[in-house]
């Protein structure tokens, strides 16, 4: 079998390539032998125990986010994975993260609980429960004594003084600190006179906030019916609580300013719906109105206001044909009175005196139609037009035939 | 879930007022109907909001019972 003879770079890249594989995911503990940063961002330490050292880089992406300054001296605790530097031919450590020693301990059991708790589903984010919008009463789970509780309440009576609070005092360090608060979550739950809880403590190192990762508050924090919000130390701080909680804040102020609408907001809103109601409400009375106009105008109604007119009309022309024709017939009625009058003027016994004729009564008053009415010696009466003539009859004639 | 607060209910009704006042075409009646029970909801949850309260309470517990007193308790 014929030797294959490899270049250096060849070599290196095979060894780097094996490094890489079979030391990817470690965990080391040492003592920073020497430590510089470069103008890169690169920090590039020894490492050592009492029989050896250790070359690594912390890359200046990672350089960034590590949790503490590594300083010469200091026990240390490191994540990384080996790989070889081609040009040089030296294997080095690549370090991803680093812990003081202790804090190391503690980042291991926050990895492998968190790795346990999601594989069980705890932080799925079909579990979270959606926020209410307008609490009514909001239950605090923290310390009495703590700064995140004079905190949060401060925010609260400043932005939402219509919101009531129920405190639910407890530990949030040292040892039960965990029990407890998972105990108060629970409480909280089965008092059930809360629309939200914040559950939370103010900043701390790691291990003062380390009841938030522990398993027993996370799943008391999973299991709350109520709508929770943690808020766990600063901003650069996330514990398993947060992952486990239905909304995280970055401080306990800012829970506070998440839990609640501001009153003035909520103000505001109510007046836009106002608003909205009136434009609605003149909007409908405006086309109503029109409507009403419109339909007032329609040949309809005109045609009736104009029969109207034309029967007044009628009626007026009536009312004075009515009025001539009975003068008319009046006038006509006089007349003929006045005619018959006339008449009657002339069949008048006395209008006949007039005309020379007269008329010759008996002393009883009888007119005289017969000479036999009288014997000679009678006195008798002789009216004419203007008096009574007294006679004597001398002598009686025959009567004439008729 | 707790129920919703009586805040969050009437701020409901008084969305879907407006839902029913942006419909097409309600009637007259409805309308003035729906206005006066929106200006009553308005006021209500105005006042609501406005009855300054921000009390504070502390839940204490003593053999599985509860009991509420005023102001912060230490633990």
């Amino acid at each position: 079998m014929e030797q294959t003879i490899l270049s250096i770079t060849q070599i290196n890249h095979q060894v780097k390539y094996t490094l890489e594989k079979k030391y990817s995911n470690l965990w080391i503990q040492g003592e920073i032998a020497s430590c510089n940063t470069y103008p890169s961002g690169h920090i590039y330490l020894t490492l050592k125990d009492a029989q050896s050292e250790l070359s690594a880089v912390i890359f200046s992406q990672y350089a960034q986010r590590l949790s503490c300054t590594p300083v010469k001296g200091m026990e240390v605790m490191v994540a990384g994975e080996l790989s070889l530097y081609t040009p040089r031919g030296q294997y080095q450590l690549q370090i991803k993260s680093l812990y003081p020693k202790g804090q190391g301990e503690l980042y291991l059991a926050y990895e492998a609980l968190k790795k346990k708790l999601t594989e069980e589903g705890i932080f799925d984010p079909s579990r979270k429960k959606s926020l209410p919008i307008y609490p009514h009463r909001i239950g605090i789970i923290t310390s009495s004594e703590g700064a995140a509780l004079r905190d949060i309440i401060q925010v609260l009576s400043r932005r939402a003084p219509h919101i009531s609070v129920l405190v639910y005092p407890v530990p949030v360090q040292g040892a039960g600190a965990g029990n407890k608060i998972a105990k108060a979550i629970a409480s909280m739950n089965s008092y059930n006179q809360v629309d939200l809880l914040i559950v939370g403590r103010g900043g701390g190192s790691m291990e003062d906030l380390w009841a938030f990762n522990e398993e027993v508050v996370v799943q008391a924090i999973a299991q709350s019916k109520i709508p929770l919000i943690s808020a766990v130390g600063h901003e650069t701080d996330t514990t398993l609580s947060d992952y486990a909680a239905d909304l995280r804040a970055p401080t306990p102020s800012a829970a506070a300013e998440l839990a609640a609408v501001s009153r003035e907001e909520i103000l505001q809103y109510l007046d836009t719906i106002q608003q909205k109601m009136d434009t609605n409400i003149n909007t409908l009375y405006k086309t109503k109105m029109t409507q009403l106009n419109n339909l007032q105008n329609r040949h309809g109604f005109f045609k009736s206001d104009l029969l109207l007119q034309q029967w007044a009309e009628k009626l007026k022309n009536l009312n004075q044909q009515l009025q001539q024709s009975a003068k008319a017939a009046l006038e006509a009625s006089s007349l003929r009175l006045h005619h018959y009058q006339e008449q009657l003027q002339l069949l008048n016994p006395k209008a006949i005196l007039k005309r020379g004729y007269a008329i010759a009564t008996d002393n009883r008053g009888k007119i005289l139609l017969s000479p036999q009415q009288v014997a000679t010696g009678d006195t008798i009466k002789i009216q004419v037009a203007k008096g009574d003539i007294h006679s004597k009859v001398i002598k009686e004639s025959t009567e004439h035939a008729p | 879930m707790p129920p919703k607060t009586e805040f969050e209910e009437n701020l409901k009704k008084l969305e879907e007022i407006i839902d029913h006042l942006e419909s097409d075409e309600p009637s007259l009646e409805k309308v003035i109907g729906l206005y006066e029970d929106g200006m009553e909801l308005l006021a209500v949850c105005r006042s609501q909001l406005l009855k300054v309260e921000n009390r504070i309470a502390t839940l204490k517990e003593k053999n599985e019972s509860f009991q509420e007193k005023p102001g912060i308790e230490s633990q």
